[in-house]
Order: structure tokens, then C-alpha cells, then sequence
């Protein structure tokens, strides 16, 4: 299992990367790897804003339907339209791969995230 | 919670890596590699199953054609020595209590396989219609086991690599033979769940590892249960729980080649006679985008929900999503267009005749 340490995680198997004020969301390798073949996913709009852990999309394999909870309050600024064509690609690299960018406050709530060492342990012990 | 049981390939899976998923009480494969692999395996060359979670029973007796007769909604005892016939069977008030394949072996010995959420229920119901008939039904699963070869390649590979003999590709569907490996009779029987070419073979359990290892060692591709739920689904094969259900009778869910009328009697004869049927099963295919999921809502034009799905996937092989669906019969003549509900957005769905892949 792949989990980079520069990413913070979330109990429902998403990861994001804190960069100033943008907050870039996917899915683990966990995740992809447990749901198989990705072969949809529902993006949100752009513009739309989110609270932590509101749901914000779904990524659907051949046999099962998870809903994206966002796993901080911001603004939906950018969504990686690509998915729509292609969403095997989270498959292929879920951490290249994003789903959406928020814009969030700097003085943001992250004490809820996980750091890659735990979010290890949390997984191991839920496999 | 009661211990799960498992199957004599148990460790052949595991070995294999196979994700093991609780179903019908059992610990089974829900698939080894990717579903999308497993599909196509199945479909362009072959692939097995292991099914010896589903119940068989061995019947023996004088009365095996009136008994299967009566407890069956299709034709037994017309049927010839080494052929098989798939019908569902009914209560007496014409819901659907499974659906089985009885296998004659000849008149006075039959094979009958059902559903492993329904072995208890199946084996309860049989042997209260056999009072009559007092013929010996034995429960053998623990001592056979069931695997599907599926596959335009799995004839050959039979042949080629187990000396299986070639007139096993000239036989018709749901026929039996019965075939020499390693000293034991397996039978093969020309049934299966995936619309492909191949069989199902009853192996004894004390061989069934090994055969199984020789197929995989031969290039058959080992496949669980959801690449099995997406073949069946793809060819439009109804299943026990999602499609048929005990509320439905076997006009409502696409069954009427199996319901034989001018049969003298069978158990649920008179009430399907005079039931209305309340709902069809239709078939529907959506675009690339949507998936239509067991639950969601078929609505009319007019927002009405006219319907719901039965059994739903997207299917690897057409690159769509498909769907089952129990659609209200009083709507069916007033509805042009089809629509499923998935999540906050109406789909338009588009009816088909015949199969997914047709």
C-alpha cells in the first residue's frame, strides 16, 4: 500500500495535500485498490462550497457506489475533468490522480486528519 | 453470528489470493484479480467457478418424474435420460421459492441443484412435496462439489489437457455426460450462468483441488462470484433474490417458457392460472456515464415511479451500464420512455429485446 508521507488522509480513504491556500482531494491507494475498477465518477461543480465531511461526489466500480466526503470546509475551485473520460486513472495513480481543489482558510481545522503513519495503522487494522 | 462454511476449494482459493466475502452462509471468492479480467477470460477464451456452495441433492426412487413433476413448473418427466431442464418452483400461492436445474440421469435417478441462500428452504420444501412420493433425496454436497468451465476455450482446454472425450463440443445445451478422470466419474452437464459455451461438472470432492489447480495451470482463468453476477447479467439470466423473488410469480420476472400449463398438475397450478400479473421484467441500457444500481427508481415520463431495479452493473464488456427492472404492467402501455433515478439526476434508459450483448 502506497501512502505518501507529505499527504494528510481521512478514515474514508481520502488523502489531501495542503499547499497555502488550496487543498488539493483524491483517493488513497487503499481505496482504489479496494474498490477494483473505477469506472465512474460524479464530480462536483465549481464554485460549489463544502463543508468537512459533506458528500461532494461518487466513484462507482463495477459492483459498488462510495460517496467522496470532503474532508475540509472550502471552496470547489477546480475539478479534474479528466476522470469523467477516463476514470480508470485513479486506478492507475490515485495520488497523481486528484478529483477537486478547494480553496480553503488559512487558519483551517486539520487537527481531524490523519498523518500517514496512522492513517497506515488505521487501515491494517480495519483490513 | 453462526460460523461460515466453506467449500473443499476453500484452500485453493486462499492460495490463489482470491478476496474471500461472506455469501449464503458460506466464505466464497468475490474475485482473484480485477472483475474487468475475469469477464473478459470468460467471455474470449475460459474461465471457472467454483460453485459447490449451491445445494444438490441425489434423488433415487420409482416415483422421480411425478415428483419432479409436481414440485417443478416446467416439464420433467418428459424429459430424456441425460438431459436437464431449468424451471423455477412455486408456492401455492405462485411466488417464486427458487429457481434449480434438475439433471435425469435416467428414471430412476436425478440430480436437482438450487441456490445456496436457499438450501434449507429448498430442502424443507422437498422433502415435504416427496411425502407423496416417497422417493430417497439425499443432500451430497458434502461429498460432490460443482465447478462452472466457462468459456469459447474451455471445451478445448477439456479436451486437450484432460483427455476429456471430443464429442463433449457436439453436445446441445442442458445435456449430461458422464466422463472417466483419474479413475473417478465426474458428469458434465452442458449448463451454465454466463451465456458462454462450456459446462458444469460435478467433481468429487476428494479431486476437486486438484482438477481445479490443473485448470488454472492451463490457462483457465479462476473467477468469483462478481464476475459471475456481471456474465449472468450481461446475457439477461435472472437471480434468486434480486430478480425472482417470493413476491413475484414466474410471469412477472420473464419466466413464462418455464410455466407449462397443460402440465396435468404442479404446486402452485391454480393460483398462477388467476393471477394478475402486476409487474414485467424489462431490460434496459443506459450510457457510458450512468450506472443503474438493485433499488434505484424507474420513472415515466411524468416523474411517476413506474418501477425499480432488479439487478444492475455496468457491464465491462459493452462498456454501458444494464439493468433488470420490475416495471408496473398497467404502465407499460401508456410509457414511451424509460427513466432511472440515480442519485439527483433522471437517466433516460433504452428498453432491449434479447440480451445485453445481442
Amino acid at each position: 500500500m502506497n501512502t505518501p508521507s507529505e499527504l494528510f488522509y481521512t478514515k474514508e480513504h481520502e488523502w489531501v495535500k495542503l499547499d497555502g491556500d488550496t487543498a488539493t482531494i483524491g483517493i488513497t491507494d487503499y481505496a482504489q485498490s479496494s474498490l477494483g475498477d473505477i469506472v465512474f465518477v460524479e464530480l462536483p461543480e465549481s464554485g460549489m462550497n463544502l463543508s468537512q465531511e459533506q458528500t461532494f461526489g461518487v466513484v462507482e466500480s463495477i459492483k459498488s457506489v462510495s460517496d467522496l466526503f470532503s474532508p475540509i470546509t472550502g471552496e470547489v475551485i477546480e475539478i479534474n475533468n479528466d476522470l469523467n473520460d477516463a476514470p480508470e486513472k485513479l486506478n492507475e495513480d490515485p495520488y497523481k490522480n486528484w478529483i477537486v481543489k478547494l480553496k480553503v482558510s488559512p487558519e483551517l481545522n486539520r487537527e481531524h486528519l490523519l498523518n500517514a503513519e496512522t492513517y497506515n495503522d488505521y487501515c491494517l487494522n480495519n483490513n | 453470528m453462526t460460523e461460515l462454511k466453506t467449500t473443499a476449494l476453500y484452500h485453493t482459493h486462499e492460495n490463489l489470493k482470491a478476496k474471500l466475502v461472506p455469501f449464503a452462509g458460506f466464505k466464497m471468492p468475490l474475485n482473484y484479480s480485477d472483475i474487468k479480467t475475469e469477464v473478459a477470460a470468460i467471455r474470449n477464451k475460459a474461465g471457472a467457478f467454483d460453485v459447490s456452495h449451491m445445494g444438490i441433492v441425489e434423488i433415487t426412487g420409482d416415483k422421480i418424474n411425478e415428483f419432479i413433476d409436481h414440485l417443478i413448473t416446467n416439464n420433467y418427466s418428459t424429459l430424456k435420460n441425460m438431459k436437464a431442464v431449468y424451471s423455477p418452483i412455486i408456492n401455492e400461492k405462485g411466488g417464486i421459492i427458487d429457481d434449480l436445474i434438475c439433471y435425469k440421469i435416467n428414471q430412476k435417478n436425478a440430480y436437482i441443484v438450487f441456490n445456496a441462500s436457499n438450501i434449507e428452504k429448498d430442502l424443507n420444501w422437498m422433502n415435504q412435496v416427496n411425502q407423496d412420493f416417497n422417493n430417497q433425496i439425499n443432500f451430497i454436497s458434502d461429498q460432490t462439489g460443482l465447478l462452472a468451465v466457462q468459456g469459447p476455450e474451455a471445451f478445448d482446454i477439456l479436451i486437450k489437457e484432460f483427455n476429456f472425450p471430443t464429442e463433449i463440443k457436439d453436445l446441445p445445451p442442458f445435456s449430461l455426460q458422464e466422463i472417466t478422470f483419474e479413475g473417478e466419474t465426474l458428469l458434465l452437464a452442458t449448463t451454465g450462468y454466463t451465456g458462454e459455451k462450456g459446462c458444469e461438472l460435478f467433481v468429487p470432492n476428494n479431486i476437486i483441488a486438484d482438477f481445479f489447480a490443473k485448470l488454472v495451470e492451463f490457462g483457465v482463468t479462476p473467477c468469483g462470484l462478481a464476475a459471475r453476477d456481471v456474465l449472468r447479467l450481461e446475457v439477461a439470466y435472472p437471480l434468486y433474490g434480486n430478480d425472482l423473488t417470493i413476491n413475484h410469480n414466474p410471469y412477472e420476472c420473464g419466466l413464462a417458457w418455464t410455466v407449462k400449463l397443460k402440465k396435468e398438475n404442479f404446486l402452485g397450478k391454480t393460483a398462477i392460472e388467476n393471477k394478475k400479473t402486476k409487474v414485467k421484467l424489462k431490460k434496459f441500457v443506459l450510457d457510458k456515464k450512468s450506472i443503474p444500481r438493485q433499488g434505484y427508481k424507474v420513472l415515466n415520463e411524468n416523474d411517476r415511479e413506474i418501477g425499480v431495479v432488479s439487478s444492475g452493473t455496468f457491464s465491462p464488456t459493452i462498456e454501458k451500464g444494464i439493468a433488470m427492472a420490475h416495471i408496473e404492467t398497467v404502465a407499460i402501455s401508456e410509457t414511451e420512455n424509460y427513466y432511472i433515478q440515480i442519485r439527483n439526476k433522471k437517466v433516460q434508459a433504452t428498453e432491449i429485446t434479447g440480451n445485453f450483448l445481442d
